[in-house]
């Protein structure tokens, strides 16, 4: 309970008739004292319960959900109902706050349009009442649970026209690069000697006629490249904006390459450095529901680039896949990273996240000058800079396309 | 604004409450008591200077003049009458005795509970105002119910008041007993 400024005037008046009336030892002064103090003690009571709560739409960030909520109120006093809605949630029409005097029964609808703007997976489950004396001298709190969930997901950037160029296992681009691990196919690719557990029908009995030792014929493997998404979360991805940040911005782009191999038969795999998150490569949707559902749990974390490269290391030396690496250089300086992976012959990409940094001219050109010396270092690798506030279907296009 | 017309109503009520009293006061013989209605100019400058036009300086005087009936029941008063007659001024206490001696009475608190009622109801209905604005709530039901409590207050209170244990009101002791239980909770909890 809260005393409020109608609570302070007349506990005031009171008080001042009270010091009178002692001071002039006055019954009458003493006995009117009272009065302003019969004011406050006005009974009220609020109960309220919820009738229905309801919510469509809102599944993407940006995207507008329109919420109802019914609630019935029975009692005497002011009811203040809102529905709590989290920071990076933005109203567009009605409040999700109502205030209502409440007099015996009443029903209290609280219907608003609201739009997220970040990923995840909110509660909305929390009605918080304030409840308020009639004159408005004092106030209480009560809060109502309703079953209210929104999960809200990355807008998928789709590519619809790629251009595809034949290149070596290296390129960085996958598209037409062959597995190396896989159910074999009919395609044939060589002749090699003969390894202990080759099967007897892949023996090439002309050939090992003609070298004298056992050969066998090596087929295709079926399967396109693999593809390993690294996504850096440390804390310095989240410089920016709440809604708009370097990290949100690499979790767009990750998801939207996610869906772009997983729907084109690539093995996908990703890790979330910062909180060393791994999910195999692997095929299909549901692949990339689980890329999907793992990115929207993203928050900040903290672990080095060098850290998620050892953690990864004998899968990536078995599935040798293009490496994409979405990361602000400058922070994460992965150069062992990058030497590693070009040592072990596995094609790596970055993708060098910018954004507007404001501050004076002289430190706006020094910070410039080190971020460029450390992208220097990293020239080995295919490297893209991109600046999270364009949209990503550009970037989308250079990468894959 | 419907709240600032109906506090200079109030505002000016409590003035001729007060003046009534005056009247039947010692004061009627200091003061010529037609000169006290000047006191009615008050709410509406009040109300002009965009204040609450039964401000708590209005509150003040009013109190203030209505004490000087008050003080012929006070017994402070009469031992402050005796220190200056023991002090020398003999006939001018002799004189404040004679005037005030004469408007002795029982106690009557009905006028001075409606000037503080009103008082009471201009300050609670001046601070909701603005709040139920921004609410965008209709001031009528709190101004309604305020209304009727008032009128409660009014009509019962002296009649609660005239319950007596011990020779002392009912609601002092009542009060008294509570301020105790709150006291002792206090103090247990503390320790």
């Amino acid at each position: 309970m809260k005393a409020r400024k109608v609570t302070y005037s007349l506990a005031s008046t009171a008080l001042f008739l009270l010091g009178l009336g002692i001071l002039t030892t006055s019954y009458e002064l003493v006995a009117v004292s009272i009065i302003p103090l019969l004011f406050l003690a006005v009974p009220y009571h609020v109960s309220a319960k919820v009738d229905y709560a309801k919510l469509s739409g809102g599944n993407h960030i940006g995207e507008e959900f329109e919420a109802e909520v019914k609630l019935v109120a029975t009692g005497f006093g002011i009811l203040k109902a809102m529905h709590e809605l989290p920071n990076h949630f933005e109203l567009v029409e009605g409040a999700n706050a109502v205030a209502t005097f409440v007099l015996g029964r009443s029903d209290v609808i609280i219907r608003y349009k609201a739009r997220p703007m970040r990923r995840g997976k909110y509660r909305l489950d929390r009605i918080v009442l304030e409840i308020e004396h009639p004159f408005l001298a004092w106030e209480r709190y009560k809060e109502l649970k309703v079953d209210l969930e929104l999960e809200v997901k990355q807008r998928l950037r789709r590519i619809t026209k790629v251009e595809t160029i034949r290149g070596v296992a290296r390129s960085p681009m996958p598209d037409i690069d062959i597995s190396r691990i896989g159910v074999p196919g009919t395609d044939f690719r060589e002749i090699r000697d003969y390894v202990a557990g080759d099967p007897m029908k892949f023996v090439n009995w002309k050939a090992t006629a003609r070298r004298n030792k056992l050969m066998v014929n090596q087929y295709e493997v079926e399967g396109k490249k693999a593809v390993w998404i690294f996504v850096d979360s440390n804390t310095y991805m989240t410089f920016g904006k709440t809604i708009r940040n370097y990290l949100e911005c690499a979790i767009e782009i990750a998801n939207a390459l996610a869906y772009y191999f997983t729907s084109r038969g690539h093995k996908v795999g990703l890790y979330v450095i910062g909180h060393g998150i791994c999910l195999y490569p692997d095929v299909g949707k549901r692949q990339f529901k689980r890329i999907s559902e793992e990115l929207m749990r993203i928050e900040a974390g903290e672990e080095s680039v060098d850290q998620a490269f050892e953690n990864c290391k004998k899968l990536l030396s078995i599935y040798k896949p293009l490496i994409i690496l979405i990361t602000r250089p400058e922070y994460s300086k992965p150069t062992r990273f990058v030497s590693e992976a070009i040592k072990a012959k596995i094609p790596i990409q970055i993708i060098a996240l910018k954004g507007a940094v404001e501050g004076d001219e002289f430190a706006l050109t020094l910070f410039e000058i080190l971020r460029r010396s450390s992208l220097k270092s990293l020239r080995r690798a295919n490297m893209i800079e991109w600046d999270i506030d364009k949209p990503i279907r550009q970037l989308m296009v250079r990468v894959v396309g | 604004m419907k709240v600032k017309i109906l506090n200079l109503i109030l505002a000016e009520i409590a003035v001729f409450i007060v003046v009534s009293i005056a009247g039947a006061s010692p004061l009627s013989i200091f003061i010529p008591i037609k000169f006290l209605y000047l006191i009615a100019i008050l709410p509406p400058v009040f109300s002009l200077l965009g204040r609450n036009p039964f401000d708590f300086p209005l509150f003040v005087i009013l109190i203030a003049i209505t004490s000087v009936k008050v003080l012929s029941n006070s017994e402070l008063f009469y031992s402050l009458l005796d220190a200056l007659y023991y002090l020398g001024f003999r006939s001018f206490a002799e004189y404040l005795n004679s005037i005030f001696v004469a408007y002795k009475s029982n106690p009557n608190i009905s006028a001075l509970s409606a000037l503080v009622i009103l008082f009471s109801v201009s300050q609670i209905s001046w601070t909701i105002e603005d709040k139920f604005e921004e609410l965008k709530l209709e001031i009528g039901y709190p101004l309604a119910i305020l209304g009727i409590v008032a009128l409660v207050i009014y009509l019962f209170y002296p009649t609660v008041l005239s319950f007596r244990a011990y020779g002392f009101p009912l609601l002092f002791l009542g009060l008294i007993g509570v301020a105790l239980i709150v006291v002792a909770t206090y103090l247990l909890a503390s320790t």
